[in-house]
């Protein structure tokens, strides 16, 4: 199996195909009207490689296997990159990515200063898995987040009110704003704030004698009529009895709204990106102008007619060209990559990150919380991506910039490399351990019985998701040769130096 | 240390009066059974894990048709050393290697033991050693290394290959993540033997020790065959170990046969841990899980969440995930119904919500076609009415069930159908002497009321999400009515809200939860019902004419499922009891506190005299509730010989209401806590009482003083004792047991007329007027002392007795 095909053909093109930019679909048209307008030249598209990675990366949280490289790479059909892509929306791991992505902008952690406490949690992020993977239509799924009542446990969609740093008004609606309209209330005039605030004035909240069990519901103590103001400064007046968060929802999930659907295809593109066609995605307003609009628009209107359906609008931007350009630049214009000239390289988020690690080296982490008693043990099997809750975290995590989950912004996931980062990487005994002693690692050392040429090509596979070039088989040849020690510690150099390549931690 | 156990250790110094602060004074307390029940007409070994269960003599069962006997008590077993390592090594081998029939294990023990295992290892050795001792004193042999006495290596020779890798996977949890717990360690393992015809459902189990009685564990009898569960079953059903003790055997295990249907799964989960049990299905199977977890340790004090919060998943061979669930409806108990998607192997996982675990997660999954009520209108009937209620559910070929409504005491029930694939579920209903009636739809709208005539019970449904149902009454001015709601107590998932308007719409008065509780304690009917949903209102009519009853949900859901009972009534007063705990130890001749609560209802205020149905010469001591008052502490005094203990004891409560004498049965109950906080009243079947041997020259110790003591409010007064101290005067303690708030200890002194203390009531914290009872221990203290004569070490602390309830008084004014 793994001994089959061990080269391509001819030398390897790590990151380019070449080839003029020719449109996949209405996108790229939009696109490329603009940076001709800009006289921007668009970089050339990825090589089946590059897009192999990014796509797995991108799509399910996951590095390709050595073996899904070969048959990707051999694969010599038109449209195999739209098969892949559709492939990898029924992989298991991309419910569990997406679930992630979903979680950290609603929040969910048992912890101060959310405090859902972890049997919410568990509940809460069950409850968005099951919407993932049944791939519930946007607009039922915010409905939901937005109107049910009920108790934490059993209808765990209301956690959504309860993981917001304060149960006031104005601390609700701020996040509701920024969830689901990508817009930060601080921003907006005290008048208009307070009139869009009474939609959720009337919420209410019990306790019963189950350890942190809550139950939130329309408050029935309040039984005058209310006045409220809806973002687009249109009054209403809501009967007494009637939940006004449903007449909120009711104005919020339509097609005319410019918030609600304009929101989710701007995540959806930074997501995919690394930065919305707004930025940040998160601070839609009127004085911050979307980049490429007429991109935005084709997108919310899309979204509309496939029903709110999320994975259409994934699938329109994963098979763009402009998705699938290399991640090297044609153009030296300062608004390239802000303009998507070429694909933003950004580092792997931290969950990515360990689980890349732990892939390649078929080793695991373990994590346990305290908060619970007895306390929480995570199987070891989980991959850290299935990390339901943000208290749940490790050294690592932290340090690689994994969001707090305290705001929901976009901007809590901190992808910026530090010295401490790099350090870890270079010189610490959980990496050093995870190289030396995991038994895929030390299986395909094993495995190579001391052939240089199949071991660099091995490591190539697992760690970079393609083969080497020739320049970079001469290098790691020579590196092996002038060593006087062992081939398994020449085998453990070159997989620490490619661990520590920017080419691994980083998306491209 | 975690904030979580600072609040635990200050939960505990904090609230006594628990299970907790039983276990303080080393009374025997059984944690969890494990399997928490069998089959009817098996016999079987299970182990009961606790704390001072130390010489186990006697097993007493509820109900009929179920014997137990103790078979031993075994010390907490942490780890196996390092010569016992060695030898676990050696023996594995040899027994997997015998079962692959390469070659017979060297050390196997011949004894056939049949389906049964043995206990080889502690015998055998222990004889061995017998003989030596008797030797030469010279050259002391060296210890051979033995095996625990364990019953996981009982009948070691004779495991099973799945048997082997599942004592392994054992030994590596507790390598792994257990955390240390006192309160489960030991371990006292039972055979319980179950009469074919013994009726199936919920008994209580009890384990006599020489130091007492425990507590009561729920344990179920069943119909269906049970298995245990075999670690490694994590990721698959049947799971490879993952080292496994260099036995690589135990790496590729033989395949098991998968499990037939029905069947009960019985299992525990440890920390991390999931379980999974492999079973075949056909097409089309309307299949029903149901979990029994916190039915069988309905709470747990040092856990949070405060019970094991156990999930159901179910899988295909393929590993996809077919169904999931974490509860049903509110029950933290998940129940599954799947109907089967192709013929095909299956498994089903459990594991803890947020992957705790521990001894006590102990659960039983019954998987087949077994009936199951999910819905059932009415909720109930009038007493002496014929009474058929219409259920709804899975594998229920008839859809009426007859209720059993002969008169007695209002009340709730409990019933089931009895069908031939067996019982269904047990469902809760209501029987009371009122006339009924049907709601009839529409009705949600003033002008689409039903006018109603007082009293009356309404039987009706929140049909759908943001349903309301309204009534119509007649009052007068100044008249009292009272509407009571009941559907959560009888398993609805209505959430109710009652609403009462005037004609002109005005809102007279509202109510969405009513809570009987007493700061933390939770009074409620049911004892496992943790949101007290049912609405409650009295009303007290500010004019005459028509009003209305809105009945809605709160939280706007609605279905079939959501039935519900409204009692619109004049008050009725009346009360119910319930005593704690339902296990008593107490020495011959002595006195043992209990503490009595009441649930009042309908404004009924007045005195409650509670006392011994048939005394079987106990005496209880300070048996009056006051008016007012919502609980006492009091005193039973054992005799000083009693031929058959533990005894069942019964309890009751008079009380005079609109000129009758009204009597109810005082109902045992367990006031357990959960999670570190809430604690709750789960009533139990019986009161037993253990009276171990007294002394019958025991001078007792009495109160002089006059009675109830009268204590100023702001001041403090004397209670004089009589009793024989001997010249111990100086070691001698007084310590009173939980006092109200507002009372406590003064100077204690000894002079010429015997043991002195003041009791004081301070101001503004006890009310003036306030009446109840103090217990009151006697303790003596004494330090061990050294040569030198001077103390050493920690000062022993010895309860010489228990002083009959004292009444108290707390006054206005100064008394001398």
């Amino acid at each position: 199996m793994w001994t089959c095909s061990l080269t391509p053909a001819q030398d390897v093109k790590p990151f380019d195909s070449g080839g003029s930019f020719e449109a996949h679909n209405r996108i790229d048209t939009l696109v490329m009207a603009t940076l001709k307008e800009k006289k921007i030249q668009p970089a050339d598209l990825c090589s089946d490689a590059v897009f192999l990675r990014r796509v797995f990366l991108d799509m399910i949280g996951t590095l390709p296997e050595p073996q899904e490289v070969r048959w990707f790479l051999k694969d010599r059909k038109e449209g195999k990159r739209a098969a892949l892509i559709d492939a990898l929306f029924k992989r298991k791991e991309f419910i569990t990515y997406w679930t992630l992505k979903w979680c950290d902008l609603l929040r969910v952690k048992a912890e101060f200063p959310i405090n859902l406490w972890p049997n919410a949690v568990q509940a809460y992020e069950r409850w968005i898995r099951d919407a993932v993977r049944t791939n519930k239509p946007y607009d039922a799924f915010a409905r939901e987040l937005l109107t049910t009542s009920g108790s934490n446990f059993v209808y765990p969609e209301v956690n959504f009110y309860r993981a917001i740093q304060g149960k006031k008004p104005s601390a609700i609606a701020g996040a509701v704003a920024l969830t689901f309209m990508g817009v930060r209330l601080d921003k907006w005039p005290k008048p208009r704030r307070s009139g869009f605030e009474a939609f959720f004035s009337r919420l209410a909240y019990k306790t019963t004698a189950e350890w942190k069990e809550e139950i939130v519901y329309p408050d029935p103590a309040q039984m005058q009529p209310l006045r409220a103001v809806f973002p687009d400064f249109t009054m209403v007046r809501v009967p007494p009895g009637d939940d006004p968060r449903i007449v909120f929802a009711d104005w919020l999930i339509t097609e005319k709204n410019p918030w609600f659907a304009r929101n989710i295809v701007n995540r959806i593109w930074s997501w995919l990106f690394g930065r919305g066609i707004i930025h940040e995605p998160d601070d839609i307003r009127p004085d911050n102008p979307p980049v490429h609009p007429q991109v935005l628009t084709y997108l919310e209107k899309e979204l509309a007619q496939a029903g709110y359906d999320l994975r259409h609008v994934f699938r329109l931007i994963l098979n763009s060209r402009t998705y699938q350009q290399s991640p090297v630049p044609r153009s030296d214009h300062p608004d390239a990559e802000a303009l998507f000239a070429h694909y933003p390289v950004r580092r792997l988020g931290a969950e990515v990150l360990i689980d890349a690690l732990c892939q390649i080296s078929g080793t695991s982490e373990r994590y346990s919380s305290a908060i619970p008693e007895p306390f929480t043990f995570i199987p070891e099997a989980h991959r850290t991506i299935r990390l339901a809750d943000g208290s749940i975290t490790s050294k690592f995590l932290e340090m690689f910039g994994r969001p707090a989950r305290d705001s929901g912004l976009e901007s809590e996931r901190n992808n910026k490399p530090t010295d401490a980062q790099r350090l870890h990487l270079l010189n610490s005994s959980h990496v050093q351990r995870k190289i030396e002693r995991g038994w895929k690692l030390r299986q395909l050392i094993r495995r190579v019985r001391g052939d240089r040429r199949k071991l660099v090509t091995e490591v190539y596979l697992a760690i970079l998701s393609r083969y080497p070039t020739m320049t970079e088989r001469i290098l790691v040849s020579e590196h092996m040769r002038t060593r006087t020690t062992n081939f398994q510690r020449g085998a453990h150099d070159l997989i620490w130096a490619l661990v520590n390549s920017k080419e691994f931690l980083y998306r491209h | 240390m975690s904030w979580i156990r600072i609040l635990f250790f200050t939960v505990l110094l904090a609230a006594p009066g628990t299970a907790w602060s039983q276990a303080t004074v080393r009374s025997p307390h059984i944690g969890y059974l494990y399997p928490g029940g069998g089959q009817q007409g098996r016999t079987l070994w299970i182990t009961a894990g606790g704390q001072y269960l130390r010489d186990p003599q006697k097993i007493y069962v509820t109900g009929k048709g179920v014997r137990a006997s103790v078979i031993q008590y075994m010390r907490p077993f942490r780890n196996l050393n390092g010569d016992q390592r060695r030898l676990f090594r050696k023996r594995l081998k040899e027994v997997a290697e015998s079962r692959l029939g390469q070659r017979k294990p060297k050390s196997a023990s011949p004894k056939k033991t049949g389906a049964r295992p043995t206990r080889t290892e502690g015998k055998k050795k222990k004889g061995k050693k017998g003989k030596k001792a008797k030797g030469k004193k010279a050259a002391a042999p060296p210890k051979e290394p033995k095996l625990p006495d364990h019953p996981l290596f009982y009948g070691f020779d004779n495991k099973s290959l799945r048997q082997l890798a599942h004592i392994v996977a054992v030994l590596q949890q507790v390598r792994g993540k257990r955390q240390i717990n006192r309160q489960l360690a030991e371990v006292v393992l039972i055979r319980i033997s179950i009469d074919l015809d013994a009726p199936p459902g919920e008994r209580e189990l009890r384990i006599g020790t020489g130091t007492g009685l425990t507590n009561p564990m729920t344990f179920q009898v069943g119909v269906v065959p049970e298995v245990r569960e075999l670690e490694p079953n994590d990721r698959r059903a049947n799971d490879t170990v993952r080292n496994p003790e260099g036995v690589a055997v135990l790496r590729r295990l033989p395949r098991a046969r998968p499990l037939s249907l029905p069947v009960v799964l019985n299992g525990q989960i440890m920390p991390g841990d999931v379980d999974r049990f492999r079973f075949r299905a056909l097409k089309g199977q309307p299949l029903v899980v149901e979990t029994q977890a916190r039915k069988l340790i309905p709470y747990l004090a040092d856990a949070v969440p405060g019970w094991f919060q156990a999930t159901l998943a179910l899988y295909d061979a393929e590993g996809n995930e077919v169904a999931y669930v974490d509860g049903y409806r509110f029950h933290p108990d998940p129940v599954l119904f799947c109907r089967i998607p192709h013929d095909g192997e299956y498994e089903v996982e459990i594991r803890d919500a947020i992957y705790r675990g521990r001894e006590d997660f102990v659960y039983r999954i019954t998987v087949g076609e077994q009936p199951f009520i999910t819905q059932m209108f009415p909720l109930g009937g009038r007493a002496g009415v014929e009474t058929h209620a219409t259920v709804r559910g899975w594998n229920l070929p008839e859809t009426q069930l007859p209720l059993d409504t002969k008169p007695g005491v209002p009340g709730i029930r409990k019933t089931r159908l009895e069908l031939r694939n067996g019982p269904s579920n047990p469902v809760a209903y209501a029987v009371d002497s009122l006339p009924e009636c049907l709601e009839s739809e529409p009705n949600d709208t003033p002008v689409d009321a039903r006018t109603l005539r007082l009293p009356t019970i309404i039987n009706g449904r929140i049909g759908r999400p943001g349903d309301v149902d309204v009534f119509r009454i007649r009052g007068h001015r100044r008249q009292k009515i009272v509407a009571e709601v009941f559907a959560r107590r009888l398993d609805s998932p209505l959430d109710s809200l009652l609403r009462v308007t005037d004609a002109s719409g005005r809102v007279v008065a509202w109510n969405d939860d009513h809570v009987l509780k007493d700061g933390h304690l939770h009074k409620d009917l049911v004892g496992l019902v943790t949101h007290h949903a049912d609405a409650y209102l009295t009303i007290d009519l500010p004019k005459g004419g028509i009003f209305y009853i809105h009945l809605s949900d709160v939280q706007r859901h609605g279905s079939e499922a959501h039935a519900y009972r409204l009692r619109l009534t004049l008050p009725q007063p009346d009360f119910s009891l319930r005593m704690t705990p339902s296990s008593i130890t107490v020495r011959g001749g002595e006195i043992v506190p209990i503490h009595v609560h009441v649930l009042r209802k309908d404004g009924f205020n007045g005195p409650v005299r509670v006392g011994l149905k048939k005394a079987l010469g106990f005496k209880l001591i300070g048996g009056l509730i006051p008016t007012g008052c919502n609980h006492m502490r009091m005193t039973l005094k054992a005799p000083i010989q009693v031929d058959d203990s533990p005894v069942i004891l019964d309890l009751e409560g008079r009380a005079r209401i609109n000129r009758r004498v009204v009597r109810h049965r005082v109902v045992p109950a367990e006031d357990m806590m959960q999670a570190f906080l809430y604690r709750h009243l789960v009533p139990s079947k019986e009161l037993r009482v253990a009276v171990t041997p007294g002394q019958r020259k025991s001078s007792p110790i009495t109160v002089v003083s006059r009675m109830p003591i009268r204590i100023p409010s702001g001041g403090s007064a004397r209670v004089r004792i009589k009793g024989r101290w001997g010249r111990v005067t100086k070691e001698i303690q007084v310590n009173l047991k939980d006092p109200p708030k507002g009372l406590s200890l003064g100077k204690v002194t000894f002079g010429r007329r015997g043991l002195t203390f003041r009791v004081k009531a301070e101001k503004g914290k006890v009310p003036v007027g306030f009446t109840g009872s103090l217990i009151v221990r006697i303790y003596r203290v004494s330090a061990p002392k050294g040569k030198d004569g001077k103390p050493t070490g920690q000062p022993r602390r010895t309860l010489i007795g228990i002083l009959p309830a004292i009444p108290i008084k707390v006054t206005g004014r100064r008394v001398l």
